[in-house]
């Protein structure tokens, strides 16, 4: 581990403009940033710590939707009331998540903002384009269980490792930042995660320096069912191999809205709009989500080892599907 | 349950094991730990926790590759790295091959290593911090000369070494096995695979080690002090009333902490090297690679019966240590499983109608089976491990007529269609047994699963 400096910032603003240097990194609960630092991974020359900044609170948005403080705690956010009863999904992806001790202390901002699980990366004695851009990818030809299947390239096939923010990402979220510069962004959740392509190292859309400082949802859908299921290795403290987030209304008969997103088999959270187009309006059958599922992995390619994944995204989101629509099996 | 003669049951064990003969009588009895306030106060002080005055800090150096050798190393920036007291990879009493140490290491006069395992310890960076160690160690640069490897058993199944030299129990053949082929109406083949079992503590694998003159203090994570003494102090060189050892408190171990590990050899020498205590704890990944395991496994299982007789094939591979034939200290990779390591030495399986087991095993029920043909390549105390500790018990007539075991006669059944493992079962002509082999690849090897043929 490198020796670093440290800097407690007061202000969101005060956040942005010493982050805004090259090398520094902001600190919230360390839950990730601090094991990749030991294993050398992440080598920031100043941390920025906002953890004082009173980023933490969760409040009614005047649309009736919810404002989320990048600070807020994922267990003080999985057990917000409003959080359980009009987003469940968010509820239960974040408790399917991590551990308790975990959950105490990383935060929503940083959620977001988590590196990838994969082996390579972790292995700094292993070529990994993300970590070492142009070294290679080691993931491609090796062990590839918990690797993509979808949006991946040649370069880098890691995943997004956050339940949560499968979730968020369903819920229509937004993130709103602060720059360096003072102005405020704001932006679709779906659109801060930017694919790999030929330069998998730049995993969002932030500028350096760039604080999230709120994540808001809009309104839930009225009257739609949620869900989050995640197929996991181990019942407890294990990343998803395959994980769907769910919103489905229905009105009489037929599908009225559809929102789907996928973890652990992209490098972001997955949401295709286009499977979500085939099942509104329809009506549920398991004809039509076996036509949803052919949508969506229309794209997806294995690597060898993680193959299985394709048939289980099929399987999982059907049976999701069904849950969602009460279709019997 | 009834015991008709043709009614196999599990209930009973075969015969005392040594097992049995080890029972302490303390399972499933309300016992106090006497250490059991102090652990769970957070009073007990593990080896991790052992301190000395000027103590340093050792981190252990590990190969990044698989197989090959080392041809070079640069430990300049290491060295001038803040904090750094020594790095130590060329030492006289380093095991060359990369074992842990103990009396039966054989001390190859040490030039750069070979590398016969991945995460094989190669030396050990010695600094004022923990971080400093850790960071040093990263810096030290290692050339090496790679050489391919087979590590997918399930891949090279088919090219292991037939008759691996100085396996502990050799194959056994018995009996006329074309002949039982021959007049066998039903088959049973299955083939069973066990993963790599990792023994990884809740209390990392830590020593702190210190000498005074020519004493040598260990305190260390440890299960069997009495073995530890000395294979410490054969690995050293010294005589064993030099070395003292200390484990007052083991936070787990899963076996993991039976034998003398790599990092009380290398606290040793790096505290002779440097002067100070030195303390070395293990990390994580490195225990999967430095701590012996329990190897994976794959196994195909062939029966073929008929009512007067049971043919049993048994093939078994084990991946192990390239250096030694029981124990495998550091693998988590093999290198080459299937030139250097025997197969079927360490395995014995107890199972209806199996006494013990080993790559081709065939015989007749004409004699009780409990009785062993003279000049059997094994005997049937020989080993103390088993798959299972219940063997089957024939009803009261362990004849011609008991040979019907419960899977030979679940098979029997199931040829006419009514048991729900008819699937497993083809007609014996079909598939003939000349060229038996693995069954072709499937799938993931990475959990244990169970294969049909």
């Amino acid at each position: 581990m490198r020796s670093f400096d440290y800097s407690c910032a007061q202000t969101p603003q005060e956040a942005a403009r010493l982050a805004g240097e090259a090398g520094a990194r902001f600190i919230a609960g360390g839950t990730n940033l601090l094991d990749l630092m030991k294993l050398d991974i992440e080598t920031p020359g100043r941390l920025v710590d906002i953890s004082r900044l009173t980023l933490d609170v969760i409040a009614a948005t005047p649309a009736g939707g919810l404002s989320i403080g990048a600070m807020v705690s994922n267990s003080d956010l999985a057990a917000n009331h409003r959080v359980r009863e009009a987003y469940p999904a968010l509820a239960r992806a974040i408790l399917a998540g991590a551990s308790a001790q975990i959950r105490n202390k990383a935060t929503t901002g940083g959620n977001l903002l988590q590196r990838t699980r994969c082996f390579y990366f972790y292995d700094t004695a292993s070529p990994c384009n993300k970590r070492q851009p142009g070294s290679g990818c080691s993931a491609i030809g090796g062990f590839t269980r918990i690797h993509a299947i979808l949006g991946a390239s040649d370069q880098c096939i890691a995943t997004h490792s956050s339940d949560m923010a499968v979730a968020m990402v369903a819920l229509d979220a937004s993130v709103v930042t602060l720059k360096v510069d003072g102005g405020v962004r704001r932006l679709p959740l779906a659109e801060l995660y930017r694919l790999p392509g030929e330069t998998p190292h730049l995993e969002t859309v932030l500028e350096a320096g760039e604080l999230i400082t709120h994540v808001e949802l809009p309104p839930a859908p009225p009257g739609a069912r949620q869900i989050y299921r995640k197929v996991r290795d181990r019942a407890s403290y294990a990343f998803a191999i395959v994980s769907i987030a769910g919103i489905v209304s229905m009105q009489g008969a037929r599908i009225a809205t559809a929102a789907l997103a996928l973890g652990g088999v992209a490098p972001k959270p997955w949401r295709d709009e286009r499977v979500e187009q085939a099942l509104i309006g329809a009506v549920p059958s398991t004809e039509t989500f076996e036509a949803a599922a052919g949508i969506l992995l229309a794209d997806a390619r294995g690597q060898g080892s993680n193959d299985f994944k394709i048939p289980l995204v099929r399987r999982a989101l059907v049976a999701s599907l069904r849950d969602l629509t009460g279709v019997a099996a | 349950m009834s015991k008709s003669p043709n009614t196999a049951t599990m209930d009973e064990s075969a015969e005392r094991l040594l097992l049995d003969r080890g029972v302490q009588g303390l399972v499933g009895k309300p016992v106090d730990r006497i250490e059991g306030p102090l652990k769970t106060t957070g009073l007990a002080t593990y080896a991790y926790d052992g301190r000395a005055e000027s103590m340093a800090y050792g981190f252990v150096l590990t190969s990044t590759i698989a197989l090959g050798r080392i041809t070079a190393i640069d430990a300049t920036k290491a060295r001038k790295s803040p904090g750094v007291i020594a790095v130590i990879i060329e030492h006289p009493l380093l095991p060359s091959d990369g074992s842990s140490g103990g009396g039966a290491n054989p001390r190859v006069p040490r030039d750069l290593p070979e590398i016969a395992s991945y995460g094989q310890a190669i030396g050990i960076v010695v600094a004022e911090t923990f971080e400093a160690a850790r960071e040093a160690a990263g810096l030290v640069l290692v050339d090496y000369d790679r050489k391919p490897g087979r590590f997918d058993m399930a891949a090279h199944i088919d090219t292991f070494e037939a008759e691996p030299k100085g396996a502990l129990i050799p194959n056994i053949r018995r009996g006329d096995i074309d002949d039982a082929i021959a007049r066998a109406p039903v088959q049973y083949d299955e083939t069973f695979t066990t993963p790599h079992h990792f023994p990884l503590a809740m209390e990392p694998h830590a020593t702190v080690a210190a000498w005074t003159g020519d004493s040598l203090e260990i305190r260390s994570s440890l299960q069997i002090l009495k073995a530890a003494r000395p294979m410490i102090a054969a690995s050293l060189e010294i005589d064993p009333a030099r070395v003292r050892v200390l484990a007052p408190y083991v936070g787990g171990g899963f076996g993991g902490k039976t034998g003398t590990g790599v990092e009380v050899i290398l606290a040793a020498i790096a505290a002779r090297t440097t002067g100070r205590p030195v303390k070395v704890a293990l990390t994580r990944r490195q225990t999967a690679h430095l701590v012996h395991h329990r190897a994976n496994t794959r196994q195909r299982i062939f029966w073929q019966s008929a009512m007067t007789r049971l043919c049993h094939r048994s093939r078994i591979a084990v991946s192990s240590s390239p250096w030694r034939l029981v124990r495998s200290p550091c693998m988590r990779v093999r290198p080459d499983p299937l030139r250097r390591a025997p197969f079927a030495s360490i395995c014995r399986l107890r199972a209806p109608c199996a006494r013990q087991v080993k790559r081709w095993d065939l015989w007749r029920w004409k004699q009780r089976w409990t009785s062993w043909p003279k000049g059997s390549a094994s005997t049937p105390s020989s080993s103390a491990s088993s798959t299972s500790r219940r063997s089957i018990r024939c009803g009261n007539h362990p004849s011609r007529h008991a040979a019907c075991s419960s899977v030979s006669k679940r098979a029997l059944d199931a040829s006419v269609g009514t048991s729900a493992i008819r699937r497993q079962v083809r007609p014996a002509k079909a598939s003939g047994l000349s060229g038996w082999a693995w069954p072709a690849r499937r799938g993931s090897t990475c959990c244990s699963n169970r294969r049909r043929v």
